[in-house]
C-alpha cells in the first residue's frame, strides 16, 4: 500500500485520539466550569423569547415603514443587521443584568477583554471605510458603512451593561462579607 | 419572602454564599437569590442545599404560616 495512504490514516487516527481525549476532559470539568445553573437557564430560555419578539416586532415595524413610505431609513444590508443586533444586544443585557450571561466560574475578566477587541476591531474597520472615503449618510440615508459602527455600539452597549452589573456584583460581595 | 433561615443555616457553618454555590454547584448569585426570595428553587437544589448544609427540607424551606393554615 502507498505510505501516503498510511500517513493520512495516522493522521486521521491521531486526530480522533485527540478529540475523544478533549472531549472527555471537557465532560469531567463540565460538572464545575463552563455551565449554567437551573436559574441561569430559565432567565436564558427567557431572554432567547423576548429577543425572538423584539427581532420579529423589528423586522415588522421597518416592513410596514417600508410599504408604507416605499423608502427605507438605510442600506437594505444594514437595517436588516439592525435587526439581528438589536436581538443580539438586548438577549445579553437581559442575561447580563440577571446574572445570567457568565456560566458558572467563567472569568468576568475574559469576556471584557473580547468584548474590548470586539469594538476596537469594529471601530478600525469604521475609519479604515471613512478615511478610503466611503460616507456614512449617503442621500439622506444610513450606507452600509455604519455596519462596523452598528457592531461596535451593540458591543459597547454590552460592556456597559457588564461593567454596571460587575459593580453592583462586587457591592453585593462586600456587603455579604 | 426572604429565606433567613437559609441564611442563618448557611452562616452557622461559617460558609460564604461563594463556598456554598461552589459546593453545590450553581453560581453564588443564585444563592443569593434564593436567600433574598427572588428564586425558587427546584427540589433537587434544594437537597442538594439541605444535604450540604446538614438540614431537612423542612428545616430550610419549609414555611411556618403555610404550617399553621394547614393545622388549622
Amino acid at each position: 500500500m502507498d505510505w501516503g495512504l498510511w500517513i493520512m490514516f495516522a493522521i486521521l487516527v491521531v486526530m480522533v485520539v485527540c478529540v475523544v481525549a478533549v472531549s472527555n476532559r471537557r465532560e469531567r470539568t463540565a460538572a464545575q466550569n463552563g455551565v449554567f445553573d437551573e436559574r441561569q437557564m430559565k432567565i436564558r430560555g427567557d431572554a432567547f423569547k423576548w429577543s425572538f419578539i423584539v427581532m420579529v416586532v423589528y423586522y415588522m415595524a421597518y416592513a410596514i415603514l417600508i410599504s408604507f413610505t416605499q423608502d427605507g431609513l438605510g442600506a437594505p444590508e444594514l437595517m436588516i443587521f439592525l435587526g439581528l443586533e438589536l436581538g443580539l444586544v438586548f438577549c445579553s443585557v437581559y442575561c447580563i443584568l440577571r446574572d445570567a450571561f457568565l456560566a458558572i466560574n467563567r472569568s468576568f475578566g475574559f469576556i471584557v477583554t473580547m468584548d474590548l477587541c470586539c469594538i476596537a476591531a469594529q471601530l478600525v474597520g469604521y475609519f479604515r471605510e471613512r478615511a478610503q472615503g466611503a460616507l456614512l449618510i449617503e442621500n439622506g440615508k444610513l450606507t452600509a458603512t455604519g455596519l462596523p459602527l452598528s457592531l461596535a455600539i451593540s458591543f459597547g452597549v454590552i460592556l456597559i451593561a457588564l461593567l454596571v452589573r460587575r459593580h453592583y456584583q462586587k457591592k453585593e460581595e462586600r456587603e455579604e462579607a | 419572602m426572604k429565606n433567613l433561615k437559609l441564611k442563618a443555616a448557611r452562616a452557622s457553618r461559617d460558609l460564604s454564599q461563594e463556598e456554598l454555590a461552589s459546593r453545590v454547584g450553581v453560581s453564588r448569585q443564585t444563592i443569593s437569590a434564593i436567600e433574598k426570595g427572588d428564586y425558587n428553587p427546584t427540589i433537587k437544589l434544594c437537597i442538594a442545599i439541605c444535604r450540604e448544609l446538614g438540614k431537612t427540607l423542612d428545616e430550610l424551606f419549609w414555611e411556618e404560616t403555610e404550617k399553621k393554615d394547614l393545622s388549622d
